[in-house]
């Protein structure tokens, strides 16, 4: 231990855990609030900031899963009907 | 949350699509899928990634569906793909319906390879369920049509979460549904489900309109849409919109997926909604899931006698008469698809 709590008063061995315990809370906050906040990226060759969210990389890596799936021939893809394109789509 | 960025702002690629099938229309960049996980934007246009590639082919008794107002006592073959567009938290099949296709066990099976397969196998019709065939339309769809040009009959097992203009052109290759009406509040849909009841209740009065045989099933989850005032709310409202003669079957919940915390449903809950149903007026009232008992018999309205009799999925004994659909006893005419 680097602090033998022991040794201490007691309200400065009060203060020591209050101040780990706070530290604790700071770096799990901050951990979820990192995990889940958009991250910024530099389009290449645009200069265009895009914000990232941990949704659209789940998307992003789907993209990557379904080329690999086409092209190994486990699925394949099958025009569908009933869809809109263009800016009927952003409707 | 943000929006997922266009792909075209990416990568200079594709630019969204907007799925029209569901009533969720999903918007897509290039390569994503929509909630459904079978559908996908690719270069701008819609494919699907499950046509002909069912993970689930059985051969059932279509009381399993459950259908007991038509063709009973014949084999059915069913099939299913991965992926739906509702999350229902209680989903007795969620292994597969909230897969993505990739991750299933999958089979070869061209829409001719399904109707062969039935008429080998002596199925009078063909099932779409399991999971939700909306999003395999365009497979069941030509399967359809094939099944019909054979002389088979289409059944889907649906949760009725498809839009007006895909389920009318459908509904003309559909002969009977068994449809899923989980609750009767939009809260119960939104919270449970993921969806909106209205589209459902559309769903049901199109196709009882186009004259698709209408079987609709309500699987009661403890304390969450167990309510008999709105039990008798949704009774009332399949008597007004779809007639007394709809058959309603109460289905018990057996704790699964996302809602394993709650029991199975009390049988004396489907016994009482079951009562309220007919006490609304409704003439065919079943319970589901709860072998063994006598709420799965067909009693005619008219002498009040059995004239279907089952045991589990099993008939055994069948009182009506196949060409006139009357019972045998009084000759009450039973409504139905008999044969």
């Amino acid at each position: 231990m680097f602090i033998d709590l022991k040794k201490q008063p007691k309200s400065e061995s009060l203060l020591v855990v209050f101040f780990v315990t706070a530290c604790l809370c700071l770096v799990f906050i901050s951990y979820y609030d990192l995990t889940e906040r958009p991250q910024e990226r530099v389009m290449p060759g645009t200069g265009a900031v895009a914000v990232m969210t941990d949704g659209q990389k789940e998307a992003r890596k789907r993209a990557e899963v379904i080329q690999k799936v086409l092209q190994e021939g486990k699925l394949e893809l099958t025009p569908a009907r009933y869809y809109r394109t263009g800016e009927e789509a952003q409707t | 949350m943000t929006q997922p960025i266009p792909a075209a702002a990416v990568s200079g690629a594709a630019p969204a699509i907007q799925c029209t099938l569901c009533p969720r229309g999903c918007t897509m960049a290039e390569y994503e899928r929509g909630r459904c996980k079978v559908r996908v934007n690719k270069g701008g246009q819609l494919y699907t990634l499950v046509y002909g590639k069912p993970c689930a082919v059985h051969i059932d008794p279509i009381e399993k569906k459950p259908f007991f107002h038509f063709l009973p006592a014949t084999a059915i073959l069913s099939i299913a793909t991965a992926g739906c567009c509702l999350e229902c938290k209680y989903c007795q099949n969620w292994e597969i319906s909230q897969a993505w296709p990739e991750e299933t066990i999958n089979q070869d099976l061209s829409p001719e390879a399904v109707v062969k397969g039935a008429v080998a196998s002596r199925c009078r019709s063909i099932a779409y369920t399991y999971t939700e065939p909306t999003i395999f339309y365009e497979y069941m769809y030509d399967t359809s049509v094939l099944a019909r040009r054979m002389g088979l009959r289409n059944v889907s097992v649906t949760c009725g979460y498809i839009n007006p203009e895909p389920l009318r052109e459908l509904c003309q290759v559909l002969d009977a549904a068994n449809v899923d009406l989980k609750g009767f509040t939009d809260e119960f849909y939104v919270v449970n489900c993921g969806g909106r009841l209205q589209p459902v209740m559309d769903c049901i009065l199109t196709m009882k309109k186009l004259g698709v045989h209408v079987e609709i099933t309500n699987l009661v989850v403890p304390t969450k849409n167990d309510n008999m005032d709105l039990i008798r709310q949704m009774c009332a409202w399949v008597v007004q919109n779809t007639g007394a003669d709809t058959p309603l079957h109460f289905s018990r919940f057996s704790p699964d997926y996302r809602l394993r915390q709650l029991p199975p449903t009390p049988i004396e809950t489907l016994v009482k909604a079951r009562d309220i149903a007919l006490a609304e007026g409704l003439r065919y009232v079943y319970v589901g899931n709860v072998p063994g008992e006598d709420y799965e018999n067909t009693i005619c309205p008219g002498c009040k006698k059995p004239v279907i009799r089952r045991m589990g999925y099993r008939v055994v004994d069948f009182e009506i008469d196949r060409e006139t659909s009357q019972c045998l006893y009084c000759h009450y005419k039973i409504a139905g698809v008999w044969k």
